[in-house]
């Protein structure tokens, strides 16, 4: 997507709009996240296939080449998959392609969305924060994005973590990475941790800052 | 498809901010080992 003023404005609106509804529903609604994602990943499959094959035809959106949609839609088969072990098999795959093939562009979006869905599988947040962060991915895959959201979660997080356990954040920390590193993943043991947030409205703040102090 | 009929937007703070270290940590590391192995294979590329 591009940086036009229309585009940027028509992004922060949809962020806005999911900040307000996660923090009163804890939930996103489908048409503004899963639907995006089922046109970008569908619409991935058929560029990287179609340009593959009639080279010609086809092109890319954006800058990227045909190995970064290739690598996005098997990203995008693997979220498919995600119920079974079999989602190892194209997710693999992607993160190879994306590594060997792909551009900085394509590799910043394919990791993007599989870390996403791998700490959505494992109970770290929600399947609808994941997606936001896949459908922000997808249009600005840029590496500084990326960034952002992530110091966004780390730095809101820590805040709210020293607010409510004080000193002993360091160690509470310490025990989930060890938890994490053993397999005692929340997905698993039904943990419900010691602060639940809404995250979209962080992940919001991080992408508006991206999108109108950054670029 | 669970992940896709799922429209939770919850997290869980501390295990996020744990993520968040070590998606960094780790993501630095491979950065790092990454860039190195371009330098270097660059060098043995225009060394040929």
């Amino acid at each position: 997507m591009g940086f036009s003023l229309i585009a940027r404005v028509l992004v922060s609106a949809w962020l806005v709009y999911l900040a307000i509804v996660d923090v009163r529903r804890s939930s996103l609604p489908h048409w503004a996240t899963t639907i995006p994602v089922l046109i970008i990943g569908g619409a991935a499959a058929v560029v990287g296939v179609g340009e593959l094959i009639f080279p010609t035809v086809l092109r890319a959106p954006l800058d990227w080449g045909v190995y970064d949609a290739l690598a996005l839609a098997l990203a995008f088969l693997a979220i498919l998959l995600s119920d079974t072990a079999a989602a190892l098999v194209p997710g693999t795959a992607a993160v190879a392609l994306a590594a060997a093939l792909g551009s900085a562009q394509g590799r910043t979006a394919v990791f993007g969305w599989l870390v996403s869905l791998a700490m959505s599988r494992a109970g770290v947040f929600g399947a609808g924060d994941a997606k936001v962060i896949m459908i922000l991915l997808a249009l600005y895959p840029d590496p500084r994005l990326a960034g952002i959201l992530l110091a966004a979660c780390g730095v809101v997080g820590t805040v709210l973590l020293v607010r409510k356990v004080g000193g002993a954040a360091p160690l509470l920390v310490q025990r989930v990475v060890k938890d994490g590193l053993a397999g005692s993943l929340p997905a698993r043991t039904g943990e419900e941790g010691v602060i639940a947030i809404p995250l979209t409205p962080v992940l919001a703040a991080g992408a508006l800052i991206y999108l109108w102090l950054v670029v | 498809m669970d992940f896709l009929r799922d429209t939770k937007g919850q997290s869980l703070v501390e295990w996020l901010v744990a993520a968040a270290i070590i998606i960094a940590v780790v993501g630095g590391v491979l950065l790092t080992i990454a860039n190195t192995l371009k330098g270097k294979l660059e060098a043995v590329n225009n060394g040929l």
